[in-house]
This record gives C-alpha cells, sequence and structure tokens, in this order.
C-alpha cells in the first residue's frame, strides 16, 4: 500500500529530536499548536422526506487541506449523491467554511474532505509532528471538542495508557476519556500518540432506590479509546479515483466465523486462532480457488493466525488482510478441510455493486423508492446464492401514508411482477412505473412482492 | 390479519394457584349465592321465567374447572407446569370440551372439579391447536364408583346470534370456579389468525370468532359463552391485551364439530395444498372478475402441492370441485380454507384458475396439514431443549431442508449452554455426520449418558455456521 502522507516523517523526527532535546513546551503551548489540526465536518444525508445532519471531527493531512474522517462518519448505506453540504468549522470559532467530500479508502472505509484554500493557512497538518509510541502508564493528553452550540470549543483532557492490544488494529485505551472521537492524543512532549477511535460501551450497574439495573453507558464525544499513531499513520490510505469509485476487494466468502477454543483443540489447532467458512458464493473468487464451504481457515500467507483476543477479532483481521490487498493480487490460505490441510491461493476479485450504489428512483405520486438488486441482497433476503437471475427490484424506502404504504408495500419488498408481468431489471421497472403513471385515467395497478417466504399481491392505487 | 393477532392474548390458564384453593371454594360459594341474583335480572328478559332458570341453572351445573399439569421441555430442562382452566360437560358419559391452550398432549395429570365441589380425574381425548379445542373425559369408572353426579350442557347454533344478543360467560378467571359474566355478542364474525398463538402452534386459520364484551380473564379459557337459555353458543379462548371488553369464542357450530371429530378419532385431519390465501376486495376490476367470485392466490408455499402444479401468486382460483368460491372479504376466508381442508386427505381438487384472462384447469393432490411445530424434547445431560424442524418450518424459515433439530432452550452452566449454543440455532451436523432429526438425536443422547465423551456440534443460524463442542 502507497503512503502519499506522510514522506517527511524522517526529517520530522529529526526536527523534533532537537527540540526535545532543548525542553518540551508548556502543554497549554502544544494545546495551542496542536489544535491546528483537528477540524469539525458537518453534513447532511438527504433521504426521501428529511435530511439528517451529522457532525464529525476529523484531522488534517497534509498542507493541500485534506481531512480525514473516522470509518463510521457516514452510514455505510447513503449514496454518495445523498451527502449534501460538507462545511468545516475550526474548534473554538463560528465561521462556516465549504469543503469537497472526496469519497472514502477502500480498506478501512475512512473518509476524505478537502477544506477551502482559504482555511488552509490556518491548519497545522499532522506530519509535522513526531511519531510517538503509548508506553504503559505514560501520561498522554488530547483534545476534545464541544457541541456546536459551544461554537465546538477545543478542551483539555488528559489520561495515562492502560494497555494497548491489537484488536486488530493496535489500539490504546486510555484510563479515562482522552479525546474526542476522530480528535487527536498527544504526549506531554507533543509527539503524536493516536488518533480518537469509538467510545467504549461500558457495563455498569445503576442503582435506583435499591433496584439494581444493568445498564451500558457511552459519552457519545469522548472516548478513552484511540487508535496507535505508530501504526494508524502507516494505514492511512492514498485517495480514491472518485468519492463513488468501487474497487473495493472482494473473494466472495459468507459468514466468517472464528471457532472457539474448544472446537479449535477439537480440530488440533493449539495457540492460534482460526475461522470456519459458512458459504462461497458461486463464480466468486474464493469458488474458483477451490474454497468450500465448512473449510476452516488456519493462516494466511503461510502465517498462522495469533491468538487473539476475544477470538472473534481474527475475522477482522482477515478481511482488513484483503480489502488492503489490490484487485488482482493474490492471498495465500491455509485451510483446514476434514481434518486435512489444504494451501489455496486466491486471486482478489473486485466487489460486486454495493447496495448505496445501486440505480435508484424515487417515485413521488406512489411514495416508494425502488432500487437495483444487488448480490448482497441475495444474501439478505435469503435467496440461493447460485442463480444468477435478477429476481426483480428492491423498495429501499416507502413514505408512511403513501399510496404505496397505503397498499402495504413495505421497505424491503422484492418487486417480482407488475400488472402480472414478471420484471427482473430495474430499468425495465421503472419504465413500466412510468408507463403506467402516464396513463390519464388509470386508478390503481397491482404488483406482486416477496417478502420472507411469502408473496403478497397488493394493489397500487393512483389517485 | 397477523397484525391483529399479535395484539390478542390467550385468556391463559392462570398459573400459581395452588396455595388458593381452599379460598377459592369459599370465594366458589359466596358466588353461588350471588349468581342467583344474576338470575333474577336474567328472568325479566326470558319468556318462562321457570325454564330458563333450570335450563341455565344446569348449564352451571355442567361447568367444571379443570386444573392440569402438564410437562414442559423449554429451559433446557424437563419440567412440570400447572395452570388452571375451565370447560363444559357435553355428554351423559362425561365428555368435556375445553380449550387446547388448557390442555395439551404433554399432560400428565387432568383433575376435574365439578359444579359439586368433587374432584374427578380426567383424560385427554384429543386437541385441535388450530381452532384451539380440546377434549377430555371425565374417570367414570371413579365417577360410578363415587356415585358423583354432574350436569351436561347442550349446544345452541351459533348461526342464529345477533350482534348486541345478551350472552353469559361461565368459567374460572384467575382460579375463581363457576364465576358467571354478562355481556353481548360484540361481533358474530370476528377473523384472525395467528401464526404462533398456541405455545407455538398456529391457531385461528380455519375458524372466525364470536366477539363478546362479556368480562374474560385468564382462567376463563375452555368455559363457554352461553344465551339465555344456557345454551352453548361458543368456547371463551381469548381477549385483547391492554383493551376492556374485547374478549372472543369458538363460534359451537365450529366446535360440535371439531368435537366430534376428536371423540371419534381424537385429531381433527386436515388437508393442505400450500395455497396462502389473499383478499379481493377492489380487485375484480383488474382481474375482469364479476363482484363476489373467486379466491386470490396471495402466495404459494415452496415445494408444496399447489407449488409442484404451478399454481401462481395473483391466479385467481374461480372454483373448487365445481363449487364456485367467494373470497372477497377477510371474513370469507376461513370457510375456503375449511373447505379445502375437508377435502379427504390425498384426493385430488379440481381448480379451476383464473390467469392472464383465460381459465385453466388444474388438479391439485392433497396433503396432510402438518403444524410448524415439530416434537419437542430435553436432553437434560446437555441441558438442552430442542424441536424436530417441520416441513411447514423449514420453509417458513427458508430452510433448505427439514434436517436437523431448531434448539428452543439451554440451561445455564449445562454443556449446551457452556458451547454457546442458543434458542433459534438449528443443530445441522453432529460428529461431522449429517443429523436427519431427533430420533437421532436421541440415538446419541444414549451413547453420551453411557459414557459421556466431547461432541462436535455444527449449528446453523442465519445461513451462518458455527461449531460448538459439548463437553461433559
Amino acid at each position: 500500500m502507497t503512503n502519499l502522507f506522510f514522506k517527511p516523517i524522517a526529517l520530522a523526527v529529526c526536527l523534533a529530536g532537537i527540540k526535545v532535546g532543548i525542553g518540551a513546551p508548556a502543554i497549554e503551548k502544544l494545546f495551542e499548536q496542536r489544535v491546528k489540526s483537528v477540524v469539525v465536518v458537518e453534513f447532511f444525508v438527504e433521504t426521501e422526506v428529511d435530511r439528517r445532519p451529522l457532525i464529525v471531527n476529523g484531522v488534517v493531512l497534509d498542507a493541500d487541506g485534506l481531512i480525514l474522517l473516522p470509518e463510521n462518519s457516514v452510514p455505510g448505506w447513503v449514496p454518495v449523491d445523498k451527502l449534501k453540504e460538507f462545511k468545516v468549522y475550526i474548534p473554538g470559532d463560528s465561521e462556516v467554511f465549504t469543503a469537497e467530500y472526496l469519497g472514502r479508502d477502500r480498506s478501512y472505509s475512512r473518509h476524505f474532505v478537502r477544506v477551502e484554500e482559504s482555511l488552509i493557512p490556518h491548519l497545522t497538518p499532522i506530519d509535522e509532528y513526531k511519531i510517538g509510541e503509548p508506553r504503559l502508564g505514560q501520561k498522554i493528553w488530547g483534545i476534545g471538542i464541544a457541541a456546536k452550540d459551544l461554537d465546538f470549543t477545543p478542551f483539555f483532557m488528559r489520561a495515562e495508557v492502560s494497555t494497548v492490544q491489537p484488536l486488530p488494529e493496535l489500539i490504546g485505551f486510555a484510563t479515562y476519556e482522552i479525546a474526542s472521537p476522530g480528535s487527536l492524543v498527544f504526549s506531554d512532549d507533543g509527539d503524536l500518540i493516536g488518533w480518537g477511535s469509538t467510545p467504549l460501551n461500558m457495563e455498569r450497574v445503576l442503582t435506583i432506590e435499591g433496584k439494581r439495573y444493568k445498564a451500558y453507558m457511552t459519552i457519545p464525544d469522548q472516548t478513552s479509546t484511540f487508535y496507535t499513531a505508530t501504526e494508524w499513520i502507516e494505514t492511512i490510505d492514498s485517495l480514491p479515483e472518485s468519492p463513488d469509485s468501487n474497487d473495493i476487494s472482494f473473494i466472495g466468502t459468507v459468514g466468517l466465523n472464528a471457532l472457539n477454543d474448544e472446537v479449535a483443540e477439537h480440530m488440533g489447532l493449539v495457540d492460534q486462532s482460526a475461522i470456519s467458512v459458512s458459504e462461497i458464493l458461486k463464480d466468486s473468487p474464493a469458488a474458483k480457488a477451490g474454497l468450500q464451504e465448512r473449510d476452516i481457515i488456519t493462516s494466511l500467507d503461510g502465517e498462522v493466525f495469533r491468538r487473539y483476543v476475544p477470538r472473534r477479532v481474527v475475522v477482522s483481521y482477515l478481511e482488513q488482510q484483503m480489502m488492503k490487498r489490490a484487485i488482482g493480487d493474490v492471498m495465500k490460505l491455509g485451510v483446514l478441510r476434514n481434518g486435512e490441510p489444504v494451501e489455496l491461493e486466491v486471486v482478489i476479485g473486485s466487489h460486486p455493486k454495493l447496495a448505496r450504489q445501486a440505480d435508484r428512483r424515487y417515485f413521488e405520486t406512489l411514495g416508494f423508492t425502488i432500487r437495483e438488486f444487488v448480490m448482497t441482497d441475495r444474501i439478505s433476503l435469503g435467496m440461493p446464492s447460485d442463480d444468477d437471475e435478477e429476481p426483480g427490484v428492491i423498495v429501499n424506502f416507502v413514505k408512511t401514508n403513501s399510496n404505496a404504504y397505503t397498499a402495504g408495500v413495505k421497505s424491503g419488498d422484492l418487486i417480482k411482477e407488475i400488472e402480472g408481468e414478471a420484471v427482473s431489471s430495474f430499468d425495465q421497472v421503472v419504465e413500466k412505473l412510468e408507463a403506467l403513471l402516464q396513463v390519464d385515467d388509470r386508478k390503481d395497478f397491482v404488483i406482486l412482492v416477496s417478502r420472507g417466504s411469502e408473496t403478497s399481491v397488493l394493489r397500487i392505487s393512483l389517485d | 390479519m397477523k397484525k391483529g393477532a399479535m395484539l390478542v392474548k390467550l385468556a391463559n390458564p392462570s398459573t400459581a394457584v395452588t396455595k388458593r384453593k381452599d379460598r377459592t371454594y369459599l370465594i366458589a360459594l359466596i358466588l353461588l349465592l350471588a349468581l342467583s341474583l344474576l338470575f333474577s335480572g336474567c328472568e325479566t328478559t326470558a319468556n318462562s321465567p321457570r325454564k330458563t332458570q333450570s335450563s341455565f341453572e344446569r348449564l352451571l351445573d355442567s361447568v367444571v374447572r379443570i386444573d392440569v399439569r402438564e410437562t414442559s421441555f423449554r429451559g433446557g430442562t424437563t419440567r412440570i407446569v400447572a395452570g388452571v382452566g375451565s370447560g363444559v360437560i357435553l355428554s351423559q358419559d362425561g365428555i368435556i370440551l375445553t380449550n387446547a391452550h388448557v390442555v395439551s398432549p404433554r399432560a400428565v395429570d387432568i383433575w376435574v372439579t365439578l359444579a359439586n365441589l368433587e374432584r374427578v380425574s380426567a383424560r385427554l381425548l384429543g386437541w385441535d391447536h388450530w381452532t384451539d379445542l380440546a377434549a377430555i373425559q371425565l374417570d367414570m369408572e371413579d365417577v360410578e364408583k363415587r356415585g358423583l353426579r354432574f350436569s351436561y350442557a347442550s349446544f345452541g347454533n351459533s348461526d342464529d346470534l345477533v350482534p348486541g344478543q345478551t350472552v353469559f360467560a361461565v368459567g374460572t378467571p384467575h382460579g375463581l370456579s363457576r364465576t358467571v359474566t354478562k355481556g353481548i355478542i360484540s361481533n358474530t364474525n370476528r377473523y384472525f389468525s395467528d401464526q404462533s398463538g398456541i405455545n407455538g402452534y398456529e391457531t385461528g386459520y380455519f375458524n372466525t370468532w364470536l366477539q363478546t364484551d362479556a368480562a374474560i380473564n385468564p382462567g376463563n379459557s375452555g368455559g363457554p359463552l352461553v344465551n339465555g337459555d344456557g345454551r352453548v353458543i361458543g368456547i371463551n379462548t381469548r381477549t385483547y391485551l391492554g383493551a376492556e371488553n374485547l374478549g372472543f369464542a369458538i363460534p359451537s357450530k365450529t366446535a360440535e364439530i371439531v368435537l366430534r371429530d376428536l371423540v371419534e378419532s381424537g385429531e381433527v385431519e386436515r388437508s393442505y395444498i400450500g395455497l396462502v390465501p389473499g383478499v379481493l376486495q377492489d380487485l375484480e376490476s383488474y382481474y375482469s372478475l364479476e363482484v363476489n367470485q373467486g379466491l386470490l392466490v396471495n402466495s404459494v408455499d415452496p415445494g408444496s402441492p399447489a407449488d409442484q402444479i404451478g399454481l401462481r401468486p395473483s391466479d385467481i382460483v374461480l372454483s373448487i370441485n365445481d363449487e364456485e368460491i367467494d373470497g372477497r372479504f377477510p371474513e370469507q376466508i376461513p370457510p375456503i380454507k375449511n373447505f379445502i381442508a375437508h377435502a379427504a386427505i390425498g384426493s385430488e381438487l379440481q381448480l379451476e384458475v383464473r390467469r392472464n384472462g383465460s381459465t385453466l384447469p388444474l388438479t391439485v393432490l392433497t396433503e396432510r396439514l402438518l403444524s410448524r411445530v415439530g416434537e419437542e424434547w430435553a436432553f437434560e445431560k446437555w441441558g438442552l431443549s430442542v424441536r424436530e424442524i417441520s416441513r411447514a418450518y423449514a420453509r417458513e424459515n427458508q430452510l433448505e431442508s427439514d434436517n436437523g433439530v431448531v434448539v428452543i432452550g439451554t440451561q445455564s452452566a449445562f454443556p449446551a449452554d457452556k458451547a454457546g449454543l442458543r434458542r433459534g440455532d438449528i443443530i445441522s451436523k453432529v460428529d461431522n455426520k449429517e443429523l436427519k432429526g431427533l430420533d437421532e438425536l436421541k440415538e446419541l443422547y444414549k451413547g453420551y449418558e453411557e459414557e459421556p465423551t466431547s461432541i462436535l456440534m455444527e449449528t446453523v443460524r442465519n445461513r451462518r455456521v458455527s461449531f460448538k463442542i459439548l463437553k461433559p
């Protein structure tokens, strides 16, 4: 994987080294400088009936105003053209700057935006900092970002390093909340230690008037976990060709599960993690390589999986390793099949169209959105994966109390027939519906939808 | 129709009333006194007070309390659970009609408390969860030996009922034996079905319901709904959760037929073709049909006889065996289902089907109707409760086959629980061999009981395969 942004690291390290030798600047000073590497990004997700505002923190990657946002900033189902009005704020300032959405990286689904030029002089890219490795017990500090009505005021946070764990990314845990998610964590010397990750969902026992309740609690805008900078910086991916480009790696395995210890031991696998495969999609790279359902994957490129804690992390590890590789690259998988070891070479393919990339169309008069059927629908609808035909289109949205709603159409329905005629492709359905809507005195029409194991004949009124 | 049914709660046999039993008899006695008062109120509407009183009294003497203990296989162990319901004696030889959710084939013992407060044991003759009815019979030898007496009631005609007509519900609400409540018929033809309403079993597909505002509470289940003459016009069964005075009873017209079958053969045999009907209302012009003609095929169960002969969703069935059918409204669906169900199993049905404007004849061979619920069992040393996968369950859950068993419960800290088996997992393989069904697993368990060893299970859940080890 290429690393576009951190070529000057060696130089930076050298300079910082001299600084430290002279004596680290006061925290207050450091905070003032470092906060210039954090921005707040606001945008809207537009749906058929409303707009939902989202606010996330991001970090400045380079001198051209490139911003990196965490992987969960944009819900996975949202088509790129539904992301609207990207705006950027400097922490503690209400001035609004514009930004452009550039897409997500192919390995981690982190997102990129670029800010308008006038903002760039106010920002400091993170490649100017020395990278530090978190040590157990080390004092670290981070930048918290307050809510919008507080002008996103930055505030100082402090804690110590509790532990660092491979999950499978190297995640640092602090003794307390240490930064806002998407913001930065530093050492007292000003070294970049980490990038604020997702807040932990902490189990708590609430006692109210003597009654005990089990509760799970998070502080949504503060986190005690961070991606360790040493590894994170190395994994910052290149920009996608376009915001909606589809070059995601794919091998076609469904339902990967980590083996539990007893099962692994039963299969003679000691001191390592292993993965069972539920299903192999037809004609997928995995199928072509000869991977079979119920195979147990034990190694990647000759390296036996380490024993992850918790065990399920091994699945994320394999998936990440796959995502990181370019299309056409080879993955060597060591597999246990009926107790016998088998070596396979899977050539990474490109991912079939995703639901968010599928064609879609909202019909205002009917009150529903239909979208092209994609491969993942086959899995979620429990349909056999070895069928090649397009079985219809998916209802993606139904407006409450619209004609479609009244008729009983539900989001997730698969439309199989319109007016008694089988439909398959998206274009065909659009054409048919448009034609129906153009007939002046038409009162209604009938569709056949499939839902779970049943079908339903539904009459949609055009009144 | 499913939505409505979800709101409906069984008028369950109330549980945990054993402690209150003594007190209950006392309350029952007090209630008897109160009943005469209720009665005098009834006289004013009746033509012949004396006659009405005596027939109503006879009805009261035929209503019984039923205490049932039954086996439960839930939670990874075999347990005995107890409940209380109601019933009505309908013959001289002590045959009692009650609800299927009061007495099921899992009953270990059934105790009937007669109107004269004497207790007699009874046995199950048969049950039919589809209509939520069960028939039991008193131990007549014991009855004769002890010289016990009881009355028996007779059926009225539920077809003659009109909304607004006064009716009475008699039963054992919350263990209060022989409680009479009064109300009216609110609706004579209510339709709803429940896919898993009776401990997972389907109900309500073959009957409509009488709706009444007579108070019906848990424990009323299986008791009669009667008219002013004391004739049984329904069996009280369900009530709406969170609503007031919305009770539902199986009409006597249905109950009479089901009771006859249960007494004769212990079950109601029904035919199945796999046609799921829809409602034709508003669709007539689209299908160029005359009003009140035909039945819409909304869905066809995959692999069912209807599927095999090529019946398709949105086909219209115009007639079955030359009998014209009319499925315009939801309330008309149960009689049509009944019509199909009453064809002999394995017989041919001639369907006249309208498809794309033309009419074609199709012949379908009926199968026996099966429930989605298969046999249940608990493997106590594993702490594992499972259920056989029926064809209906496999179809409903889009499973490739009806092989394997489905987990319905585990006991905490037992091998199955520790291995990570959870409710809803399908056990598809044991020690790398395909598991056909429950009998095979029982065999394997026998081996385990003799010599406990680690067992590898393969489970499937939402198409995800995982492996689990049961350790002794």
